[in-house]
């Protein structure tokens, strides 16, 4: 007997930042998710959560590098990580070079704004955030 | 967008409580300039943001409070205030927004039901 | 970036949009107008007013969907739609209107 299986897509919202415990909490649900053979369509970064993108952020060595987690949970999934860049500039990560600014996002997150979550949301069948 | 999924934004922080609020309203003027049906729920301490005669500029802040008048020119129409939180505090029934829908708990909880997603700030 | 105004410097950020919207006066309208290429009519003056009383008044920039159900509320449907609009701000009556109002530039996720 085949059991039925739905394939569930998923988006994911990421609100908070790498010193916040429910940061890693997401993306260990994110990998359980694709574990389980259900879809991420895309992990969309705002408020705190956008602190993640941070090329300078600098981790001890015995502790998570939220960076390379991300970093490798992207590599290895080809899951689309966006960062709402208004939310981003708030709080100190720029795409630009011009004079006086020095781009600082991570080159595993898309540059996106809040319309992206709108359409990442309108394509999901569940929209989870944490 | 296609599948006209309803958005609840559920504020349950206080107006200058780390940047939530603003943040909440950011992503409902977005869904609402998209099409999308939102509607706002003020809850627990989020119910601060809702009463009138805030003046943010006095503390040298953003008034986003006032944009909350504008929302109906972006369809959101739909929103609702938990009235048992409001006694709670002891604040009065004077608003920042127009036409709230004024709920006790239970009507408050059986009306977010009626929402596909929901998202909490 | 600044813009020079009658012997004045007025402070702007990278896009053009003033810093402070204080320092904006009917007068630097016209020179921003000029800036973006655009001379101002009368029906430029009807939008750009109307759009920096909505700021005043909501302490927003209101996007276009809003700007034009807001606009309905005082003028025509002639003068309350997008082609409209579009015709004096070629792009982008947001971003444009609220520039020569010297309003802050709209969110850059709108």
């Amino acid at each position: 007997m085949f059991q039925e299986f739905n394939v569930t897509t998923f988006a994911i919202i990421i609100s908070t930042a790498p010193t916040d415990n429910r940061t890693l909490t997401a993306l260990k649900y994110a990998k359980a998710i694709l574990a389980q053979g259900h879809q991420i369509n895309g992990v969309f970064f705002y408020q705190h959560g956008v602190i993640n993108a941070n090329s300078y952020l600098q981790t001890p060595s015995d502790e998570i590098n939220h960076l390379t987690a991300w970093d490798e949970f992207h590599k290895s999934t080809n899951t689309p990580m966006h960062l709402c860049i208004s939310a981003a500039e708030r709080r100190g990560l720029t795409d630009s070079n011009s004079p006086g600014y020095s781009h600082n996002i991570a080159s595993h997150f898309t540059i996106s704004g809040l319309g992206e979550l709108v359409v990442l949301t309108d394509k999901a069948d569940k929209v989870v955030q944490l | 967008m296609s599948n006209n999924k309803r958005i609840a934004i559920v504020n349950t922080a206080t107006t200058f409580d780390d940047f939530k609020a603003k943040e909440a309203l950011d992503l409902a003027l977005i869904f609402a300039s998209y099409e999308v049906p939102v509607a706002m729920f003020f809850m627990a301490d989020g119910v601060f943001q809702t009463i009138k005669q805030q003046n943010p500029e006095l503390l040298g802040s953003k008034d986003f409070i006032s944009t909350f008048k504008a929302l109906g020119f972006y369809d959101i129409d739909d929103i609702y205030i938990c009235l048992d939180d409001v006694k709670e505090r002891g604040l009065n029934c004077e608003f920042a927004v127009d036409n709230p829908q004024l709920l006790s708990r239970q009507q408050f909880n059986q009306s977010l039901n009626n929402y596909d997603i929901i998202l909490t700030f | 970036m600044a813009i020079e105004f009658q012997g004045r410097v007025i402070e702007t950020d990278k896009e053009g949009y003033l810093t402070s919207i204080d320092d904006w006066q009917p007068e630097l309208a016209y020179q921003i107008a000029e800036l973006e290429k655009i001379t101002l009519t009368n029906d430029h003056w009807e939008v750009v007013n109307f759009v920096r009383n909505f700021y005043l008044t909501y302490k927003t920039s209101p996007a276009i969907r809003a700007l034009i159900k807001a606009l309905k509320t005082e003028f025509p449907e002639e003068k309350a739609n997008s082609r409209y609009l579009y015709r004096l701000f070629p792009k982008g009556p947001a971003k444009q209107a609220t520039k020569i109002a010297g309003l802050p530039k709209p969110a850059r996720c709108i």
